[in-house]
């Protein structure tokens, strides 16, 4: 703690903390957390109602549950070793993602972020986004604890799904780390960083007041990829040249695509691409390599 | 609208149909002083809000148990408490003296009173106050809380010590207490 910030009595520490607040958002509400609190609660049980179907013929779930469920049980042994992270030092652990040669169109695939985000039941146009070159799909995850040097890995991915042929690496550094059990808020299980999170991707990176990790799979969806939410975070995207200031952004191992929810601020450096649309404020926009597309917000 | 008129609508309701509604008024009536409380409990912005957070899901999750013979605000701020208890457990770096946090409690419950009953909050008083300060000390709270500097970037930029920035924050800090208690104190 600075020293300035040094509030011996209830007099400094109520007026450090009202001045802090005053700088921060001055007399408007926190619309972030607003809309945080309403997510998880009121609003909570409409968005899974309108959850829509899986597209997935059975012959693929299989092919791809086979490889979910190595995350999964990847994931819990991960979780097993862990209890609720104390210590104030930083924790720095890698997701790598591995991608192999599949039959099935990544097409096919429902995009897991229209189910989470979209209101309205329709499909959302993230259809728009391309995609990973045709072939590839998810095979494995590995998590691997730096700060410990802890490797964990499914030992068998290449009897699920052969000819591994790109990786991507996600360093996420927190000062806390907490597995989170199955059953809270219908997920499955997953890990949760906050306290001055730092996501580091080739593409991107996130500053976040809070990151969840999501190994795969999501209320009987074994087939979704595992992806990573960040709240009230900080984008700088390398790869399109801009900035972005979000209450939450969605990164989809399967497409790569990075989307941010609730857009407070965007901004391009010379030289990046134009949204196709002006971003709007509340707004969404998808992020992907070098592209920034918006995506409606309404039914 | 009288006080306890004021003070009966900060009550959930039971209706489903305006469900989201009142809580979404709950929330946003709420939840900017109860984030100075968690702030003045923990120092720690990302903690106040995570604790925030789960303090109003908590509470909708157990809005059945409600008393409604006590008032909303009160009610959120006993579950913040909780909520930082559980967090100040961990370390007793953070742990609070009971008389500091009854302090902190009453000032904070003022302030939720204070926007329950008027048209004005703490936040409308704190600008009203902050014009009335001395330009020195003006001066300094801007550098240091509204500009985002460090103390010793403040210090550089007012041409001062770093000792003296904190001695002048000190003093600004006594100061907006003071203006706000007393503008609390001319609206009962």
């Amino acid at each position: 703690m600075k020293p300035e910030h040094d509030t011996p009595n209830s007099t400094h520490r109520l007026a450090d903390a009202l001045l802090r607040e005053h700088a921060r958002l001055g007399d408007r509400d926190d619309e972030v957390l607003v809309r945080r609190v309403l997510q998880a609660t009121v609003d909570k049980p409409a968005r899974l109602a309108t959850r829509p179907a899986p597209r997935v013929a059975r012959r693929e779930w299989v092919q791809v549950a086979l490889g979910a469920a190595a995350v999964i049980t990847l994931v819990a042994a991960i979780l097993s070793l862990w209890t609720v992270g104390e210590s104030p030092e930083p924790h720095t652990f890698r997701l790598t993602v591995r991608f192999a040669e599949s039959s099935r169109p990544v097409g096919d695939i429902p995009p897991r972020e229209d189910a989470a985000i979209a209101s309205s039941g329709q499909r959302s146009p993230a259809t728009s986004i391309p995609p990973r070159p045709a072939g590839e799909t998810i095979a494995s995850v590995t998590l691997e604890d730096t700060e410990f040097n802890r490797v964990s890995h499914y030992d068998n991915e290449e009897s699920v799904l052969p000819n591994s042929s790109r990786e991507e690496t996600l360093t996420i550094t927190a000062e806390e780390i907490r597995p989170v059990p199955p059953g809270r808020a219908g997920e499955r299980e997953s890990v949760h960083y906050r306290g001055n999170v730092v996501v580091t991707h080739d593409d991107f990176v996130l500053r976040a007041s809070a990151v969840d990790v999501f190994p795969a799979g999501e209320e009987g969806n074994a087939s979704a990829a595992p992806r990573l939410v960040a709240f009230t975070a900080e984008l700088t995207h390398y790869a399109s040249s801009s900035r972005a200031v979000a209450g939450r952004f969605d990164y989809d191992t399967l497409t790569g695509a990075l989307t941010a929810s609730d857009v407070l601020a965007f901004s391009r450096q010379a030289g990046g691409q134009e949204p196709d649309r002006t971003w709007q404020e509340g707004g969404r926009l998808v992020f992907y390599r070098g592209r920034v597309d918006p995506l409606p917000t309404g039914p | 609208m009288s006080a306890s008129a004021r003070q009966s609508s900060l009550r959930p309701q039971r209706s489903p149909r305006g469900e989201r509604e009142d809580f979404a008024r709950l929330v946003r009536q709420n939840h900017r002083e109860l984030l100075v409380y968690a702030l003045a409990l923990t120092k720690d912005e990302t903690v106040a809000r995570d604790i925030v957070q789960d303090a109003f899901i908590v509470a909708f999750e157990k809005q059945e148990t409600f008393d409604i013979t006590r008032d909303f605000a009160a009610w959120m701020r006993g579950i913040v408490r909780n909520k930082w208890r559980e967090w100040a457990r961990r370390d007793k770096r953070y742990q609070l003296g009971d008389e500091i946090l009854a302090e902190v409690d009453a000032d904070i419950a003022a302030w939720q009173g204070e926007r329950a009953t008027s048209e004005s909050t703490v936040f409308d008083y704190l600008d009203q106050c902050l014009e009335r300060l001395p330009d020195t000390l003006c001066a300094t709270i801007a550098a240091f809380y509204y500009e985002g500097r460090s103390g010793e970037e403040a210090a550089d930029h007012l041409g001062i010590a770093p000792a003296a920035i904190r001695k002048r924050l000190q003093r600004a800090r006594v100061l907006l207490k003071q203006c706000i208690d007393n503008k609390l104190s001319s609206h009962p």
